[in-house]
């Protein structure tokens, strides 16, 4: 070894490395030398790289060594140490494909050498066919589970794969199935031409190859698919791991086998029976593959629809393929991207042009690579032979067919990209239903059975849809639920298109909203302003009930609004030349200002000291008392060539002194001019150029938001014009900004009626909330005083929304886990038990609202309703409360143990069944009581007072939950390893057992109509099944902690979770108009409850009340109800609504 | 206010508690080392439970995601209210222990498997669910050995390649835990990896 002489440290040599297995040392400091050289050249380029490695490593060949070994590992892309491999997560599991005797000696007729590899879907071996004598590849698919039929349709297959006879094809001898008849399952395996030979872009590393060279080799490639097509084969996941290079130079497409058919009627008249399960689990277990493919996959492959998939989405593979061959790049590099991100690149984003990455590829090349790559197929070449023909001619330097775009067509292009994409994440779910992915089984099971082929469909929409709205994405999910198979539509599915509706109420306004959208200060009542012509009117419409309650004609037109209300008076100026102020709690006039001028923009200071007025010409203050001029600026005086002060606010600061926002506008430019409103002195102000539009300035006095024309706000300091977030996200302009009254929110409306809210802190979207209709010509938003809702409008309607609001809202209250939620018989209120707080609580299933806590017990376990004037609570002890009064009827400890549930159901045939088990009293390892082991369920049949045991059912671990679906006719069974057993009662035979959660399965339970099972547990999911195919179509995570107990209300509309969070959800499938009717409905019969209480309360004590109203036939339900419910929160044990 | 009360003994709440752990994360930062033990325990002991129950599951399609875990661990115990501060310290603690948890799981299985005779062996593996990676295996045990060593060799290197890995954390997380620029991770994990690309490559031939 020669003597060491680093440069940056003179320290000894370290040790020769060691060699072989086993942990030995490493010697820190010759890593640290080699660490701190390559951490200096490893972004070098490559000439500068081998110069700085000579200096560096001048005199030491093994600290080169290892320098040179580290830049070289540095550079592996596809390992499980990558960045895309890290990001996407690893998986640690037993690999018993790599145990040494799995490998089989014989597979069908071949005799097994050797294994070449391993797949996500199985093994590839090297084997010896006896006759023919030759070696060939065998691929099986290991994880696949065959049924007979599928086996039967996999032969069928094979010999349309087996016409596929190209040099430049490999060519499969056989698809057939191992039986090895040792009751291992069937194997199904293809026997295929051995390819000995280097994957392309391995090729190409290796060899070099002019620009001519790899266009004839690309052309050999061309070829060999060309004439698949020509036998109605599309290959559909080319990619360069999918085409092999021989020694001889000769490229072979591999896996031809998994393309599907041009011919689509085929899958269409193809239907099946079994096997539901395995498109999904294979689609989970092997996303790897996906990955591999996405840089390949062509734009429709995005697009779900299988029927646009056809030979030219093997055209623009090839188009990559060829892209990648000339530049050494990706068109798109999407590697490191998320599925949905590199979705939306590769259907939006233009690639960089070929030529600008390599010169000899300009000109005709890189107009043929384009026509190729074109995100529309219609525009592409409309077959790889025409494609290759245009190759060719360059080659022979004729002239090609494809014409450079026009300035029309990129225009055409700018306008289509600009779409909103439709579901990113989405489409890919489906690109895999639609059995474009490479796993020759997955494919094959899309195709063999239909049925399972839409309930992949079905689950990845609804999925898709659920991850849509997680992201406020609701276009995204309303595409993705139209495309949901009709006939397989169902709980899951309504629920989710509720959440389509992001507004907490709709207010109808009867006349064309225009602006001045503003919250009253009781929160219950808001303002608008309509505007016909000559005929003006602000008007107040109560939120709840959604009705106009009083309304002011100004008999003029309206030319602005103030932003908001300030004490009790609206601003509004009028083509008349004056300032109208009108009171909005008695919607009276109060005052008139004639004006000299016109004017622009109003606004009135908070206590209504001041009024301001933007004209043409100039902003003028003036004292609301006497009407003077307290100051007044020249818009000329502001810039030069001004046009009006357009938009006026008046702002109130922390400190307390009022600051006037005035914008001024002039051609191409608007300035925001930020004064004291006392004294008329400038504070500071902002130029915005470049389509930047001032809008809004925040409670700080301090923060401006800025629309800038281009999508997005800018957050921008007054003083010194710095800007501090630069959030993004909407796709129109930007029409209108507003900051909560604390100034920590803003919300934009945008031009096609999405209001996005974000943090100002930070710019985070907090909500982007999609208006049904876009805010044609309409102004309006405002945001209530906590900033918790906000109003916007389309100029019929007015929303409402709720800033945070959930899919499933959150009910709050119960201080300690929440462990037993239930309906009442109405399924208009809910009740609950807590595992700690002792009281049972009540709460409104419309709105979700506390209606009162009442006496419960500790470790409420369960809790039911009998009708709906009586709760039983059973935990420690069992409580029997009333459920208007909350009096408590009666309290038994139980002797025989509380360990002991019993669930029951009443059978077709009137007899009773009830299954009694033994739940552990302390999680885990407790007793279970008198009644057997911990694992079993015991049925029993009730007639008339005989028992009569039936069975016993065991289960591999102790049983937490049981549920009868309607009529008895099957058991589910909630059990601690996770799994739900379902039991056909008629046997009794153990029909499923369903999977998946991890963790105790703490309650299950049937909806009433039967189609739906619900179950939760440790895990904190709820998860929905179907209960014909035992489908899992829903799997929400909402709650933080556990989930305790599901529950379905009895109309079947309605689910309640109780969780360890402490809180209950309510998860509703009904959609929200329909509930709002309802809510309206029953707001309206609660002023006369009240009445009716407060009457009778002032005789008698209210449980006399809750009698009386029960036992009153005369009165009307919806009455009653209001009544009973008023009843409750007068008698609630603590005061709710208090924070 | 609503979160439930921790004082309370819930038979159902998960063996470690928010409030203990919250306590002893915040101990932790302030440099208690016993404390820093004690959480490591804890979520070793809670991620050793959780994962026997996927190993017990035969099925081959039933994998263990070890950052999935993690995650889970932190989302059970904190019930979302750590500080950011303590979340990365949880995290970074909770990557230590699933890599114990794994490699601890892998000799296990090896050694029984080497029990039951006839060269009768069984290789635990990482492998990808989601990547470019997901042809590509690495023997868990190889892995584990080569993390020793790297960690002999550099500490802060093993800690970071922990952090990615075992966690699932970015290179700007990361950067945040240990207080350092992200530029510096980014070159630290490159040279890790490739050293142990190196590594895992000799263990193969």
């Amino acid at each position: 070894m020669t003597p060491p002489e680093p440069p940056n440290r003179g320290e000894e040599p370290g040790p020769d490395r060691p060699t072989g297995r086993g942990p030995r040392r490493v010697d820190p400091d010759a890593f640290e030398r080699a660490r701190a050289i390559f951490v200096e050249i490893c972004d070098l380029p490559d000439v500068q790289r081998s110069d700085a490695l000579d200096r560096a490593c001048a005199h030491d060949a093994s600290l080169r060594r290892e320098v040179e070994s580290l830049i070289a590992m540095d550079s592996v892309r596809d390992d499980l140490l990558s960045d895309e491999a890290v990001s996407q997560g690893i998986a640690f599991g037993v690999d018993d494909l790599c145990d040494d005797r799995t490998i089989p000696e014989q597979i069908g007729g071949y005799r097994i050498l050797r294994k070449l590899g391993d797949g996500g879907m199985g093994t590839v071996y090297e084997a010896q066919q006896q006759d023919p004598h030759r070696v060939v590849a065998i691929k099986t698919l290991q994880r696949w589970h065959a049924s007979r039929s599928m086996i039967r349709r996999f032969r069928q297959e094979s010999q349309l794969l087996g016409r596929l006879q190209h040099r430049g094809i490999a060519h499969i001898y056989e698809a057939s199935v191992h039986d090895a008849g040792d009751g291992s399952p069937p194997l199904p395996y293809f026997a295929m031409e051995l390819v000995r030979g280097l994957p392309l872009h391995r090729h190409l590393q290796e060899h070099t190859l002019s620009s001519r060279d790899r266009l004839a080799l690309f052309l050999e490639i061309a070829d060999a698919v060309a004439y698949a097509h020509q036998r109605g084969i599309v290959h559909r996941d080319l990619k360069p791991g999918n085409i092999l290079v021989t020694e001889e130079g000769q490229p072979k497409v591999i896996d031809f086998g998994i393309a599907t058919s041009v011919d689509r009627e085929e899958i269409g008249a193809r239907t099946g029976d079994s096997g539901q399960e395995h498109a999904w689990t294979t689609l989970r277990t092997t996303p790897g593959q996906l990955v591999g493919t996405v840089p390949y996959m062509s734009p429709e492959q995005f697009g779900g629809d299988p029927t646009a998939i056809d030979v030219r989405t093997d055209v623009y593979s090839l188009a990559v393929v060829l892209y990648e061959m000339l530049a050494g790049r990706l068109p798109h590099d999407v590697r490191s991207l998320s599925l949905a991100d590199a979705a939306r690149t590769i259907r939006d984003e233009s690639h960089p042009r070929l030529g600008s990455l390599s010169r000899d590829c300009r000109g005709d090349l890189e107009t043929i690579v384009n026509k190729a790559l074109e995100k529309d197929p219609d525009r592409r070449y409309p077959s790889v032979l025409e494609f290759a023909a245009d190759v060719r001619r360059f080659l022979e330097h004729q002239p090609i067919s494809a014409r450079p775009p026009s300035t029309f067509d990129q225009l055409a292009k700018f306008t289509r990209r600009n779409k909103p994409l439709v579901g990113g994440i989405v489409g890919v779910f489906l690109v895999l239903i639609a059995g474009v992915i490479s796993t020759a089984s997955f494919w094959w099971e899309a195709r063999a059975n239909l049925r399972s082929q839409r309930w992949a469909t079905y689950r990845a929409t609804i999925e898709a849809a659920s991850m849509a709205l997680e992201q406020d994405d609701v276009q995204g999910a309303r595409d993705q639920l139209a495309l949901s198979p009709l006939e397989l539509r169902g709980w899951e599915w309504r629920f989710l298109s509720r959440g389509l509706d992001q507004w907490d109420a709709v207010i109808e306004c009867h006349g064309p909203v225009t602006s001045g959208l503003s919250f009253l200060d009781d929160g219950r009542s808001i303002v608008g302003v309509t505007s016909e012509v000559g005929a003006g009117r602000v008007c107040v419409w109560g939120i709840e009930r959604g009705t106009l309650t009083r309304s002011c004609d100004l008999g003029a037109t309206i030319v602005a609004v103030a932003d908001a209300v300030a004490g009790e008076v609206l601003a509004v100026a009028t083509a008349a030349n004056e300032i109208v102020l009108v009171n909005v709690s008695s919607a009276q006039i109060v005052e008139r200002i004639v004006l000299s001028d016109v004017p622009r923009s109003v606004a009135v200071d908070q206590d209504a000291r001041a009024i301001v007025v933007g004209t043409r010409e100039r902003l003028i203050v003036l004292e609301r008392s006497t009407h003077a001029v307290r100051w007044q600026r020249e818009a000329k005086a502001v810039s030069a060539r001004a046009e009006s002060v357009a938009r006026v606010a008046v702002v109130r600061t922390a400190s307390g002194d009022r600051v006037l926002s005035s914008i001024v506008r002039a051609p191409s430019r608007a300035e925001q001019v930020i004064w004291d409103l006392a004294t008329g002195e400038e504070r500071g102000r902002f130029r915005a150029e470049d389509g930047r539009v001032p809008a809004a300035l925040a409670a700080d006095g301090q923060t401006l938001a800025v629309a800038a024309a281009a999508r997005d706000i800018l957050l921008v300091d007054v003083a010194t014009s710095e800007i501090r977030a630069r959030p993004t996200g909407d796709r129109e302009f930007t029409r209108r900004v507003r900051f909560t009254p604390d100034g920590s929110l803003v919300a934009s409306l945008s031009r096609d009626g999405v209001v996005r809210v974000r943090d100002v802190s930070d710019g985070r979207s907090v909500a982007a909330l999609q208006q049904p209709a876009p805010p044609v010509g309409v102004d309006g938003l405002a945001f209530d005083r906590e900033g918790r809702r906000l109003a916007t409008s389309d100029g019929e309607h007015i929303y409402i929304w709720r800033i945070g609001s959930q899919l499933a809202p959150e009910l709050r209250g119960h201080r300690g886990f929440a462990y037993s939620a239930t309906f009442a018989e109405d399924s208009r209120t809910i009740a609950s038990g807590s595992f700690d707080d002792r009281t049972t609580r009540l709460w409104d299933a419309l709105t979700g609202e506390s209606i009162a806590a009442f006496p419960g017990v500790k470790m409420a376990l369960d809790i039911s309703f009998v009708g709906d004037d009586t709760i039983i609570v059973d935990g420690v002890a069992t409580l029997t409360i009333d459920a208007a009064t909350g009096e408590v009827r009666s309290r038994e400890k139980e002797e025989t143990g509380r360990n002991i549930r019993r669930e029951s159901a009443l059978r077709a045939d009137g007899s009773v069944l009830e299954a009694t088990f033994g739940f552990p009293k302390n999680g885990m390892n407790g007793k279970t009581g008198k009644i057997g082991r911990a694992t079993e369920v015991h049925v029993t049949r009730r007639t008339g007072d005989a028992d009569q045991d039936l069975f016993t059912l065991d289960h591999e671990s102790p049983v937490h939950s049981v549920a009868f679906a309607p009529q008895a006719r099957l058991l589910a069974v909630g059990c601690d390893d996770g799994t739900v057993a379902l039991w056909d009662l008629d046997g009794p035979t153990r029909v499923r057992t369903l999977d998946g959660h991890v963790g105790t399965v703490y309650s299950v339970a049937f909806s009433p109509d039967g189609t739906r099972l619900a179950t939760c547990g440790n895990d904190g999911a709820l998860r929905l099944w179907d209960c014909d195919s035992w489908e899992r179509v829903l799997d929400r995570r909402d709650h933080r902690s556990y989930v305790h107990s599901v529950r379905f209300s009895p109309d079947g509309t309605r689910i309640v979770t109780a969780s360890g969070d402490g809180t209950l959800r309510l998860w509703d499938s009904v959609g929200k108009p329909q509930r709002l009717d309802e809510r309206r409905a029953a707001e309206a019969a609660r002023d006369a409850a009240v009445r009716l209480v407060d009457e009778a309360a002032a005789v008698d004590p209210l449980v006399d009340v809750a009698n009386r109203l029960r036992s009153d036939t005369g009165l009307d339900r919806s009455t009653r109800t209001a009544a009973l419910r008023e009843i409750a929160r007068r008698s609630s044990t603590t005061r709710e609504g208090s924070p | 206010m609503h979160e439930p009360a921790p004082s309370k003994s819930d038979p159902l709440t998960p063996p470690i508690s928010t409030s203990d752990v919250t306590a002893l994360l915040v101990a932790m930062r302030q440099g208690d080392s016993a404390a820093g033990e004690r959480v490591l325990q804890l979520v070793y002991r809670d991620l050793r439970d959780r994962a026997s129950g996927y190993f017990r599951n035969v099925r081959s399609d039933h994998t263990l995601q070890p950052t999935a875990l993690v995650h889970e661990a932190y989302l059970r115990v904190s019930a979302g209210d750590i500080a950011w501060k303590d979340r990365s310290h949880f995290l970074a603690v909770a990557a230590k222990a699933m890599r114990y948890v794994l490699a601890d799981h892998a000799r296990r299985r090896r050694s029984e498997k080497r029990g039951g005779g006839e060269g009768a062996w069984e290789r635990v593996t990482l492998c990808g669910i989601g990547s470019d990676g997901g042809d590509r295996i690495i023997d868990a045990l190889d892995l584990e050995e080569a993390l020793t060593e790297l960690g002999e060799a550099n500490e802060r290197l093993a800690k970071i390649v922990e952090l990615r890995f075992f966690a699932g954390l970015t290179v700007d997380e990361v950067a945040e835990i240990l207080g350092l620029a992200p530029r510096t991770v980014e070159l630290d994990w490159r040279t890790a990896r490739a050293w142990l690309r190196n590594r895992l490559q000799e263990r193969e031939e």
